[in-house]
């Protein structure tokens, strides 16, 4: 009763609508990242739901940029680990 | 008369005027009662339009009284200037009131279309089942009332009612039936419908001897009473159904409405004067609570004992806020007419959200704790005293004005729930207040689930968009301070759901352990909230679509006592047949022996050996045809399907055999083979076991037990594999040797 | 005739389409907020704050306060409709209204009782065109109902300027890439 505002999930949803024609555009393996960085954006949606941002698209490139920083950070730890085994 | 002590039964408005009450005597005896009880009601508007209603009251043969007055609106700032009517014949005004507003529609009413057990509740606190005194005269009139006892009480005295149950042989939807059987006390007794008279003349006496106060049917609003009803009048030997000798019984008939763009259904009702009369399978919520429950309801919602029974737990709701305005003197809309108060296109982003969801970490968890607050939204509405005539509140757990019209209804019913729940803790297994507890809980767990949707309902008379936006807005900040108080602590938060969240910590695995968690919540939010339990496991399953994309609310688990949760998984829809719902309840089961990880692998090849033996019963047709039923709601009239849906193609076969089918109503069906792919289980002819599409229902399966073992990484493929006819038994590798890389897997 | 070619002078303007010119209304919405105040009744639940931001944004980067500048009520039933005209006052700035019959069309409501409300809402719809810009959308009445189409006429012909538009876009639904431009 009363929800007028489009759910999160949907507002997402028609963002990534709005890409269909540059996603078509890319190579296949350039489209399988492209939906990495979608799918990592929804891992988020809550979060863009409450900040109630007018245009959430701009949250949701926050929500991609966070998740590749996530794996950097993943990254680096590894590389350590491996350069620490390599030295022993 | 003596004075005269008892439980009230029976409340209704009198043809010539006044009231009939009921009452079970302390000394056995069912006792008529009159009592006068003039009905008073408002209207209000511009000023020439009253006075021409003022005019036209004033002609009518009803004669009410009439005079000027000032009550609160609560919708309206200050008093509002009403007209006031008062006639003393409570049965005649409903009419006088429909007559008026057909005049005069462009008038606002406001106290004229309240049921009269709420209105006397209002004046007496009178409710059914109430213990009350009463002093009449010889003639039975009452000059004084008095209630003993109270709706909130934790341990109403045990009411000494009479209950006789009826049920035809069999579903009269699906045959013919060939008897009644009565049931009273333990005793039963059949009557066959073949020899019509005898069958009238044993249940005439059977009545008469017993006088029952309830009368439990099967299918008495549908069937059986209007068939008993027709053979009476038949043999001219008619059943006193209703115990009033002066009144017949009340027939509502069944129809089709519309409700937020769906069709509902509403089956006949056959409701009686002086008796109650339940009938179990048009009874609103009797698949949740039975009849503790259903007397509960009506005790706390005011509402009369029949209609409680059948009516949703929004009219509940609706008739305790109607009985709070009452009291405290607040006037009653007929029609809701206030309008939300405008709002920027910001603060629209803001308010209109639902309850904070968090995406679960998908996958496997050990020793986690589930935390809930106890009914989080009346609470809230209770404690930031949320009301359509309050200010959007500015804090959690308090507030600085007076209680408004929402809490002040709320509060007993949360006090109670919360009493029984903290009894039910502490309560020895065997304590027979147990049972009851529990039946009435479940009735008070419906009233406080709806009362927050009606605040938001459009045609709640005391709803209102902006407190139900508020009672929101305050419940995602109750959440998310409940995660800040997890975190700090050094808890990992797992999932989270409007109101309850998962959390765990290594090394955490008693409930003690997050007892200080429990204090830190409450602390900071002043909301009641409690452990839930914590899960020896539990699996958070992601999206059916896309393993990477996580679902919420999609959960199954085992807590250390043993007992399973599952939520979001199919064995909880309506519609799915009670085999696969079967199959994956003992799936679960065995997965739930489990105590240990180690255990829990042998649990998964043992669970998959049981879908494997269970396919194959299904195959051999030795599944039981009743337990592949599945029900499918027709939404719209037949002719409007385009492409008829399964259950529109059953329905079809139903109308072709000359049944009815009313748009809302569920047709039961199994899937066959072939052309037209259904049968209406409902239809005179059984279908064949050999037609049954097996196939069809196995997929159903697999897809259903893919839900449960798809955190261990058996998806519908692999469980297709394993399951294969040809393997047959000999496959007795340990399965997880079969699995793909699983994300997270079984260390 | 879309958002930027329709007349906004001090009239009632009534714009029909099968989804009642969702778009178009959200874009009007947008183009006057960049100017000033306005007021929105929304009698269809269709307000979708998502895409008017964008819209607003393609002009301004001054976001928030055009937002604010839209003042939003929504009818959940024809009483309420009815009720929050007859209470707004003029002189307030445009107003538009949303898919004005859709609580008029509910079927619980009688069509008599449907036609009595929408005469009170026709006479202060042209009180509040005298002096200020009126727009309301409107769709006709689903299949089944044709007794309700009287509704629509009426209202059209209360109108200064009535305008029937051509299904442009209806509502998609969003598949995962389902839809392309």
């Amino acid at each position: 009763m009363g929800r007028t505002l489009p759910s999160i999930t949907q507002a997402y949803m028609q963002e990534q609508a709005a890409f269909a024609r540059f996603r078509r555009a890319l190579r296949r393996a350039d489209q399988l990242a492209l939906d990495d960085l979608f799918a990592a954006a929804r891992q988020h949606l809550s979060a863009a739901a409450y900040a109630a941002h007018a245009l959430p698209m701009e949250t949701f490139l926050l929500s991609m940029l966070l998740e590749e920083h996530k794996e950097v950070l993943r990254l680096r730890r590894e590389l350590d680990e491996l350069r620490g085994a390599l030295n022993a | 008369m003596p004075d005269l002590t008892g439980w009230l039964l029976d409340l209704y408005e009198e043809e010539s005027g006044g009231l009939a009450l009921w009452l079970i005597g302390d000394d056995g005896g069912r006792q008529r009662l009159r009592q006068d009880f003039p009905i008073t009601f408002y209207a209000a508007g511009p000023n020439a339009q009253l006075k021409a209603l003022w005019a036209w009251l004033k002609r009518h043969p009803l004669k009410p009284r009439l005079s000027r007055d000032q009550k609160r609106d609560i919708l309206q700032d200050g008093l509002t200037t009403v007209l006031k009517i008062e006639t003393e014949n409570a049965f005649q005004q409903p009419l006088l009131f429909q007559e008026m507003a057909r005049q005069f529609p462009e008038l606002d009413y406001y106290d004229a279309d309240l049921g009269i057990t709420l209105r006397h509740a209002a004046r007496f606190g009178t409710f059914p089942l109430a213990r009350c005194y009463a002093r009449a005269d010889e003639s039975g009139l009452v000059s004084e009332l008095r209630v003993l006892d109270s709706a909130w009480d934790l341990d109403p005295s045990r009411v000494p009612l009479r209950v006789l149950s009826l049920r035809p042989d069999c579903d009269p939807a699906h045959a013919e039936p060939r008897a009644l059987i009565a049931a009273h006390e333990g005793r039963e007794y059949h009557f066959s419908l073949k020899s019509e008279r005898p069958l009238l003349i044993n249940l005439r006496a059977l009545f008469t001897r017993l006088d029952p106060d309830l009368l439990l049917t099967a299918y008495g609003d549908t069937w059986l009473l209007p068939r008993l009803m027709e053979l009476g009048a038949r043999h001219n030997l008619p059943l006193p159904l209703s115990r009033d000798p002066q009144r017949g019984v009340m027939h509502k008939k069944e129809g089709s409405y519309f409700s937020y763009g769906q069709i509902i259904y509403r089956g006949q009702q056959i409701l009686l004067y002086g008796r109650c009369h339940i009938d179990g399978h048009n009874a609103m919520m009797w698949q949740d609570y039975d009849l503790d429950g259903a007397l509960e309801n009506a005790r706390i919602t005011g509402l009369p004992i029949q209609t409680a029974a059948r009516v949703s737990p929004g009219t509940g709701i609706s008739s305790m806020q109607i009985i709070t305005a009452l009291r405290n003197d607040i006037l009653v809309p007929w029609r809701k007419q206030a309008a939300e108060k405008p709002k920027t296109a910001a603060e629209l982003i803001r308010y209109d959200q639902g309850g904070l969801v968090y995406q679960p970490i998908t996958g496997l968890h050990f020793d986690v704790g589930m935390i809930d607050f106890i009914s989080m939204y009346p609470s809230i509405m209770v404690r930031s005293n949320i009301s359509p005539e309050t200010p959007f509140p500015d804090r959690l757990g308090s507030s600085d004005y007076p209680p408004g019209l929402i809490p002040l209804t709320l509060g007993p019913l949360l006090e109670k729930r919360v009493a029984l729940k903290q009894r039910a803790l502490s309560l020895p297994a065997w304590d027979p207040r147990r049972r009851l507890d529990k039946a009435r809980s479940a009735a008070h767990k419906w009233l406080l689930v709806t009362c927050f949707g009606y605040l938001g309902y459009k045609n709640a008379r005391f709803g209102r968009i902006e407190a139900h936006e508020a009672v929101t807005t305050w419940g995602r900040e109750a959440l998310l301070r409940a995660k800040e108080a997890a975190e700090e602590m050094g808890f990992e938060v797992l999932h989270m759901y409007v109101d309850g969240l998962w959390v765990k910590q290594e090394g955490y695995t008693q409930p003690e352990d997050f007892q200080p968690l429990l204090e830190e919540v409450a602390a900071r939010t002043s909301l009641p909230v409690a452990l839930d339990g914590v899960y020896r496991w539990v699996a958070f399953l992601p999206s059916r679509v896309d393993a990477r994309l996580p679902v919420p609310n999609r959960y199954f688990g085992v807590f250390q006592d043993g007992s399973v949760k599952a939520r979001g998984i199919d064995l909880r829809r309506r519609d799915s047949a009670p085999f696969v719902a079967d199959v994956q309840r003992e799936m679960l089961r065995c997965l739930a022996r489990a105590e240990t990880p180690q255990e829990l692998r042998g649990q998964v090849d043992e669970a998959v050996n049981l879908l494997r033996r269970y396919l194959r019963a299904l195959r051999e047709g030795r599944i039981a045809l009743d337990n592949l039923i599945v029900g499918k709601k027709i939404s719209k009239e037949l002719e409007g399907y385009r492409v008829p849906s399964p259950g529109a193609r059953a329905a079809m076969q139903l109308l072709d055999a000359g049944k009815t089918v009313r748009p809302g109503q569920r047709v039961r069906l199994v899937f066959t083979r072939g052309e037209p792919g259904v049968h209406a289980w409902d239809l005179p002819e059984a279908p064949n076991p050999s037609a049954i599409d097996t196939e069809y229902y196995s997929e159903l399966l697999l897809r259903a037990a893919s839900s449960l073992m798809q955190p261990f990484g058996l998806g519908e493929e692999e469980l297709r594999i394993l399951t294969r006819d040809d393997l047959g038994e000999q496959l007795d590798l340990p399965i997880h040797a079969w699995r793909r890389e699983a994300a997270h897997p079984i260390t | 005739m879309d958002a930027l070619t329709l007349p906004l002078n001090n009239q009632l303007l009534v714009l029909t389409a099968p989804h009642a010119a969702v778009p178009m209304m959200l874009e009007l919405a947008a183009r006057l907020a960049l100017t000033g105040d306005l007021r929105v009744l929304d009698g269809g639940n269709r307000f979708n704050v998502y895409p008017v931001a964008r819209s607003v944004r393609r002009y301004t980067a001054e976001l928030t306060s055009a937002l604010a500048r839209i003042h939003l009520a929504r009818a959940f039933t024809c009483y309420q409709a009815s009720a929050m005209l007859a209470e707004m006052p003029a002189d307030a700035g445009p107003l538009l209204v949303i898919d004005l019959l859709a609580t008029f069309y509910d079927e619980s409501v009688r069509v008599e009782e449907s036609r009595r409300l929408l005469a009170g809402c026709i006479t202060h719809l042209q009180r509040l065109s005298q002096t200020a810009p009126v727009v309301v959308s409107a769709k006709p009445p689903a299949a089944p109902f044709p007794e309700r189409r009287v509704l629509l006429e009426t209202l059209q012909e209360a109108a200064a300027g009535a305008w029937q538009l051509e299904a442009l876009s209806a509502p998609q639904t969003p598949t995962l890439w389902g839809m392309e431009a």
